[in-house]
């Protein structure tokens, strides 16, 4: 064949090249192949999909604008999930005049009475469910469980990140996981009740 | 209570989450990723540079019709000029005119007699006046040897002829080598063809010929016929025409556009480069339809903004919004250009294209507020910076016109390629235009 056909990037290491020039294309497979995972990251950090959603879009614009930073021998997951950490976390700053720093009780609705929390509570409740009930946490207390818990920050670097005392920090680490640990058990108790009255 | 069970648990359960990404994800990335310098330079610059086209363009143009009608007045003056020695000339030698026009042969017998003249005077202004070059007298001996070889009974009437010649003091300018070659050509039979290529220099011999020969009636005779001949066919003189500053062919009219979901009118400018082709400008006043979103998520999946964000400040403190409507209205002004196809007497094809310039954008924006489980309805007025050249606009259309009074009907289908923020669930994409015009100005 004279004249051969432009062949499509594929590879990581050409997708990887074309953001580097830039290429909409290879940004876009870049985009297809991790949006999922990030989405999944910013989830925990946000109210809603929507939410999720848009933390992505901006994180990914900061992934094509700092990809030359981007070390190559590092997994791209770690530096993606940093990056989408970093953008929620923008977010919360952008947001933090508007947050209403109410106590947690009067901040969000209590669905049922309370119940004694227990740990098998857990194991008859869906990751779906879970993450429903973080997202309903308020926004300081849900940014920093999900900095604590899941991605591991410790409560210095908490404070400094959200530009909080480690007080704060913990204190709102710890409203927010009575409060979590209080809906699952409510929430587990009724399903059960309800099964009963089936049976 | 187990603390580390209960996070080492919900973290499992939090990273197992996986909930897809909305297929449109890209576009929204997309839209906001930067765009090359072309686009930032056309965004930035290409209103700018586009009215610098346009009005040079429209400069170039009023130029290019000035040099012509200055070019146009000129000839007028010269035909008029001419027209009028044409006329004086058939009132002073008619039968002139006529007598020559019938001798046509003649000309060729008298020219070669001319050239013999010619040589009498230049050899004897060299001879006594001793004013002319060595290289002149050669190429005289040169053409006097030819023409001795050639016919030699010529010599016979050269002395008879150079006293002739002397009285008619013929100035030295005009025994020129080409009037004595010409003269030579037309000798050796061609003639005819070389003596026409010099119009201004047989004009000097046929001068010379006049002046040398006041007592030659059949030579005088023979100028007179050729100009004659040659202005024969004109027609009769027309009446100067001044010059005048071309008058601009324009129009005005009011213009409607209706598209989906909004509305548009407002006066429109109309001003013809030429007979077919036009610039517009106009200012409207254009109002979309208001959208309305049950919440806030719903506002922001549609627009791809962030509701609380664009209007922060008129948001009250709230838990929540909902019931969001909203409504745009802008004051643009619409810049196009049209070119019509003449299609039967009264009708004609308008092919149209145009951009806005939006002067002021306003958004009205309607919601209810819910704070401590008390509601709030309210309703404010947003102004937004307004944006230019974000969309083209491209229609075919039909006019028909009543002597001064034009009715246009347009259908035409909408190019945004960048979304002004306060319109940003707004695409329009079809729509009509239905405009009346007086016209004014010379057609």
């Amino acid at each position: 064949m004279i004249f051969k056909r432009k062949s499509t990037a594929n590879s990581w290491q050409d997708i990887l090249d074309g953001c580097l020039r830039r290429d909409s294309k290879a940004q876009r497979q870049l985009f297809e192949r991790y949006a999922n995972f990030a989405k999944n990251t910013c989830l925990r950090y946000a109210q809603n999909d929507e939410e999720a959603e848009e933390m992505v879009s901006d994180g990914f614009l900061k992934v094509f604008d700092k990809i030359d930073r981007y070390d190559s021998a590092q997994p791209f997951e770690g530096w993606l999930k940093r990056i989408m950490v970093n953008t929620a976390i923008d977010h919360y700053r952008r947001n933090v005049s508007k947050i209403n720093w109410a106590d947690i009780d009067d901040a969000s609705q209590v669905p049922y009475a309370d119940t004694y929390y227990k740990d098998e509570h857990l194991m008859n409740i869906t990751a779906d469910e879970i993450m429903a009930f973080v997202q309903r946490l308020p926004v300081s207390y849900r940014t920093v469980f999900s900095l604590a818990v899941v991605d591991g920050y410790n409560h210095v670097e908490i404070a400094e990140l959200l530009g909080i005392s480690e007080s704060a920090s913990r204190s709102n680490l710890s409203k927010a996981k009575a409060k979590l640990q209080s809906w699952i058990s409510a929430y587990v108790v009724q399903q059960d009740e309800i099964t009963h009255k089936h049976e | 209570m187990n603390n580390d069970f209960f996070e080492r648990r919900i973290k499992e359960q939090l990273e197992s989450v996986n909930r897809p990404m909305n297929p449109s994800g890209w576009d929204t990335v997309k839209k906001k990723l930067p765009v090359p310098w072309y686009l930032s330079f056309l965004r930035e610059w290409g209103l700018l540079a586009m009215g610098g086209l346009i009005f040079s363009g429209l400069l170039g143009n009023i130029y290019y019709q000035f040099k012509n009608q200055q070019l146009l007045k000129r000839l007028y003056e010269e035909n008029s000029t001419l027209k009028q020695e044409v006329v004086t000339l058939r009132q002073t030698s008619p039968p002139v005119a006529q007598l020559v026009s019938e001798h046509r042969v003649d000309t060729v017998y008298i020219v070669k007699k001319m050239v013999v003249e010619h040589r009498h005077t230049y050899e004897a202004l060299a001879t006594t006046d001793n004013e002319i070059t060595d290289e002149s007298v050669r190429e005289k001996g040169v053409v006097e040897g030819k023409a001795s070889k050639k016919y030699p009974f010529e010599n016979k009437t050269l002395t008879s002829k150079v006293d002739r010649g002397k009285k008619a003091s013929i100035p030295k300018e005009n025994l020129t080598q080409t009037g004595v070659s010409a003269a030579d050509s037309a000798e050796k039979g061609g003639g005819a063809v070389e003596t026409q290529l010099e119009p201004a220099k047989d004009a000097k011999t046929a001068a010379t010929a006049e002046s040398d020969s006041v007592a030659t009636n059949p030579i005088a005779s023979v100028e007179k016929p050729k100009r004659q001949d040659t202005l024969s066919n004109v027609s009769p003189p027309l009446a100067k025409k001044s010059f005048k500053f071309p008058t601009p062919r324009v129009r005005v009219g009011v213009e409607t556009e209706v598209g989906i979901g909004n509305l548009g009118v407002g006066p429109t400018l109309e001003l013809f480069l030429s007979p077919h082709f036009s610039l517009t400008a106009g200012l409207h006043a254009h109002r979309f339809s208001s959208q309305e979103y049950k919440t806030v998520r719903d506002y922001n999946r549609a627009t791809g903004l962030d509701f609380t964000q664009q209007f922060a400040a008129v948001i009250p403190p709230h838990d929540h919004l909902e019931e969001i409507e909203t409504s745009v209205s802008t004051i643009e002004i619409p810049l196009g250009i049209k070119y019509y196809l003449p299609l039967r007497k009264e009708f004609s094809l308008v092919f149209a294209t145009s951009t806005n310039i939006d002067v002021q954008a306003f958004n009205q924006v309607k919601f209810e507020a819910y704070k401590d489980g008390a509601e709030q309805y309210l309703s404010v007025e947003n102004r937004n910076d307004p944006q230019s050249l974000y969309e083209y606009t491209f229609g075919v259309g039909v006019q028909k016109k009543w002597k001064r009074g034009i009715a246009q009907l347009e259908p035409f289908a909408n190019f945004t390629f960048r979304q002004p923020e306060y319109a940003a669930s707004y695409k329009n994409v079809f729509g009509v235009k239905a405009s009346v015009w007086i016209e004014f100005g010379k057609k």
